[in-house]
């Protein structure tokens, strides 16, 4: 999902409509599924995050990083996930660069989550929070037609 | 520290001060640091050769140039120049005096960049280091990976130019070579503010390729090509002539998502000459200085981590760096 992670990012950024298309166009051709599944579900509005609340978030990242660096990261930032998913530890060497495949979720959703993400690299932590909520609410439904409009307005 | 800047009490001079002082020495060639009109400097060759590009021959009144490594004496101390990594000529100075080693960073950086000599580490009594990116959410990303970014959006969108802003000195010619590392040998185009310190790095032996003045009614016909400008540029009439540009951004503060917004970027590239949180603490660790002072950028921070792993640590409060935008 690190692909999709850029995808978002650069829709972000995109002002125009038809970038937008295009960007998305290019990424549905050129991703594997089942990460391209996820990625259209994400888009579409079909999954579901009830357990990322910012409590969680803040409570995740107090566990792995100095509470005085992420008070003064955070009076910067100005964003609660955008500082955590900055301020990330990166993995211990050997860890290995990628996270689990979404794949794997079921196993993964077992562990608690103040365990989530420690195998994972900087950014792993959007991805965990997906992993962690999606076993419980498999929304996703591929025949429920989707509608993509507000990403590309 | 006085009202000019860092202030050598044994040896009597200044280093970066920012206004015209009798004898100074100059880290590297950015404005914030490189002042003009000082009576006599010491710098390295490639720093004066910046300082007459822009400041032309007034730049300073005498202008001695010392090489790497190689010891001079001002007044009671030895003053050595070693390679900061930062961009062309920049120097770490190294002072020592009556037993006792200072090293001041400058700005520096620690990742490989082809044109300039790679930072030098040096074992001393007090480490005064940057902080421009003190802060543990920069980390720069590979900037090989940045370009590979900026190539696949020129391949998605060949009808529009893509114009990336960059510091005109350092940043400038950093990514040109990094472009053609990456395989991109079409000319690159630049704008006017660009073009004296491409020609600076040139003659020091740093090939660039080919580069052309993007300027007139050529304009309209550079889709698909990459323009380099000015950061200043990107918001001008100037970009209004390229076809459906596509602007970007070379800059470690691109790394916050709302300071590129902020700019109005579409396609932020964190590509940065400044060390990032764990370049600066490492360094702070590879240096081992029992006592750090820390002078400009997000000082709070770097004083906490220093203090956390043993080091005396105090921030110094220079007025003045980091006006030039140099991220």
């Amino acid at each position: 999902m690190q692909t999709f992670a850029a995808l978002l990012d650069a829709l972000v950024y995109a002002p125009q409509r038809n970038t937008k298309l295009a960007l998305i166009e290019n990424w549905l051709r050129t991703t594997p599924d089942p990460d391209r599944g996820w990625g259209l579900a994400a888009l579409t509005g079909q999954l579901a995050f009830p357990h990322a609340k910012p409590a969680l978030i803040r409570a995740l990242v107090g566990s792995r990083v100095d509470p005085v660096l992420f008070a003064l990261s955070y009076d910067f930032v100005g964003d609660l996930a955008e500082t955590a998913a900055l301020i990330w530890p990166a993995p211990a060497a050997g860890a290995g660069p990628t996270a689990p495949s979404l794949r794997h979720r079921h196993a993964v959703s077992t562990r608690s989550p103040h365990s989530l993400g420690q195998a994972g690299g900087r950014g792993a932590f959007g991805r965990c929070v997906v992993r962690l909520d999606c076993p419980m609410k498999p929304k996703f439904n591929p025949n429920r037609p989707i509608n993509t409009s507000r990403w590309v307005e | 520290m006085t009202p000019q800047g860092l202030w050598c009490e044994a040896g009597g001079f200044f280093v970066d001060p920012h206004r015209a002082v009798p004898r100074a020495v100059l880290t590297h060639g950015h404005a914030d640091h490189a002042r003009p009109g000082h009576e006599a400097v010491l710098a390295t060759a490639a720093t004066a050769a910046i300082l007459r590009a822009r400041y032309g021959d007034g730049a300073a009144g005498r202008v001695e140039t010392g090489a790497y490594g190689e010891p001079k004496r001002i007044g009671d101390v030895t003053v050595t120049l070693l390679p900061a990594g930062h961009i062309l000529g920049s120097a770490q100075v190294v002072l020592e005096h009556a037993g006792c080693r200072v090293v001041v960073s400058g700005d520096f950086k620690r990742r490989a960049d082809p044109t300039c000599a790679p930072f030098e580490p040096r074992a001393c009594d007090v480490f005064v280091t940057e902080a421009t990116f003190g802060l543990p959410v920069f980390r720069h990303p590979p900037a090989e990976d940045e370009v590979r970014r900026l190539l696949a959006s020129v391949r998605l969108f060949p009808e529009r130019t893509h114009l990336v802003g960059v510091y005109a000195l350092g940043k400038c010619q950093r990514l040109i070579c990094l472009l053609r590392a990456a395989g991109w040998d079409r000319p690159i185009w630049l704008h006017g503010a660009l073009v004296g310190l491409c020609t600076v790095y040139e003659r020091a032996g740093i090939d660039l390729g080919p580069l052309r003045p993007a300027a007139g009614g050529e304009r309209r016909a550079l889709a698909g090509e990459i323009v380099l400008c000015p950061p200043s540029a990107l918001a001008d009439r100037w970009a209004r002539a390229f076809p459906e540009p596509v602007t970007a951004l070379a800059s470690g503060w691109m790394r916050i998502r709302q300071r590129a917004r902020q700019r109005g970027v579409e396609l932020p590239l964190v590509i940065s000459d400044h060390a990032d949180w764990d370049e600066l603490t490492q360094t702070l660790a590879d240096v081992g200085a029992p006592s750090v002072l820390v002078t400009h950028g997000a000082e709070e921070a770097l004083v906490h981590h220093a203090r956390s792993r043993g080091h005396a640590a105090a921030a110094l409060s220079i007025a003045g760096y980091g006006d030039e935008e140099t991220g």
